[in-house]
């Protein structure tokens, strides 16, 4: 009789351990859904919400028509008009300068833009020595999984077009502003 | 009392760390080992002798990269002697070391000129097939200028 009982026991015993393995992680998975979606609410759509996105806007650019990438911070951002470029001499030039930028951020722009172009002129801020910005380089997917903390700004301005899911990729938030 | 420009008798502070030296010459090396050319600029912005972390302070450490780089070049848009900017504090600036719309015009006009003597660069102008959003982009800022009553400079 007793080596009859002793299986069931253990089976319940492994049943349960099973239950709460699938529980922690169903309860795991619903977190992370969640957590995804908030970086999706929080993540700028446009590119009038962040500095990220206008200062990759060479990726929207027709392919290899750049020949002048502006790296640096606020004051080369504030200082560079490229269509002034363009209306005077013809130049292409984009201003990829980002406020409060750090060293490693700007060539870390450099090495982005280089899927999309060479440029033949790399201007670039000389403030960037300060390298004292907050503004350190993110990939897009650190960008994304980190907006509900970098971007906890936008909660007062988020609108109903940052709930629901619309295709945005990098290409398409820029377009849309 | 602020002020733009500095002449021989600005005092120059040069405070660039090693560790500094260190991450400009590795940007310098990676931009340069693709074939591109580099251009270090310093943006106009209002001077004070009193302000120590003052973007002048790098002055004479880019004009020392040029001399040991090729292709690599330095303008200083708050240097009297190659830039004939001639800013206002009272009307081209937002801030200390922000232009506004009509400082940033006249900078551009002036960076404008400096590129084309300097550089062989394409003129797209001329360049239909490639220049729609160029020119999409030159007729929103005129647009903008207009509709913001702002004078156009260039």
């Amino acid at each position: 009789m007793e080596e009859k009982v002793k299986p069931t026991v253990s089976i319940d015993k492994k049943k349960k351990i099973q239950n709460i393995v699938l529980r922690i992680f169903s309860l795991l998975m619903m977190f992370a859904l969640l957590y995804s979606y908030a970086c999706y609410v929080f993540m700028p759509k446009t590119a009038g919400d962040s500095t990220y996105y206008t200062s990759r806007s060479f990726k929207v650019e027709k392919k290899n028509t750049i020949d002048v990438l502006c790296l640096g911070s606020s004051a080369i951002e504030c200082s560079v008009i490229p269509s002034v470029l363009y209306s005077k001499h013809g130049i292409s030039a984009l201003n990829s300068a980002e406020y409060i930028t750090t060293m490693d951020n700007e060539i870390g722009h450099y090495r982005e833009s280089k899927a999309y172009r060479t440029p033949k002129l790399v201007l670039i801020d000389t403030e960037i020595v300060w390298n004292g910005g907050a503004n350190t380089y993110k990939t897009p997917s650190e960008m994304f999984f980190c907006a509900p903390f970098s971007n906890h700004n936008r909660l007062k301005s988020l609108s109903w077009d940052d709930f629901y899911f619309h295709g945005v990729d990098d290409e398409t938030v820029i377009i849309q502003d | 009392m602020s002020s733009w420009g500095i002449d021989e008798t600005t005092i120059i502070h040069s405070e660039v760390s090693s560790r500094q030296d260190k991450e400009i010459r590795s940007i310098i090396t990676e931009i340069l080992a693709d074939n591109v050319k580099i251009l270090f600029v310093t943006a106009p912005e209002q001077y004070s002798n009193k302000d120590k972390r003052h973007n002048t302070s790098y002055h004479s450490y880019f004009e020392s990269l040029t001399e040991e780089y090729e292709n690599v070049s330095y303008f200083d848009f708050n240097d009297k002697k190659t830039s004939n900017l001639n800013l206002d504090v009272k009307t081209d600036f937002a801030k200390v070391n922000h232009l506004n719309v009509l400082g940033a015009q006249k900078t551009s006009v002036v960076l404008a000129d400096y590129l084309n003597a300097k550089y062989s660069l394409t003129d797209y102008r001329k360049d239909t097939e490639n220049n729609t959003r160029m020119e999409e982009g030159l007729t929103f800022f005129k647009n903008k200028l207009a509709t913001s009553n702002e004078e156009q400079l260039f």
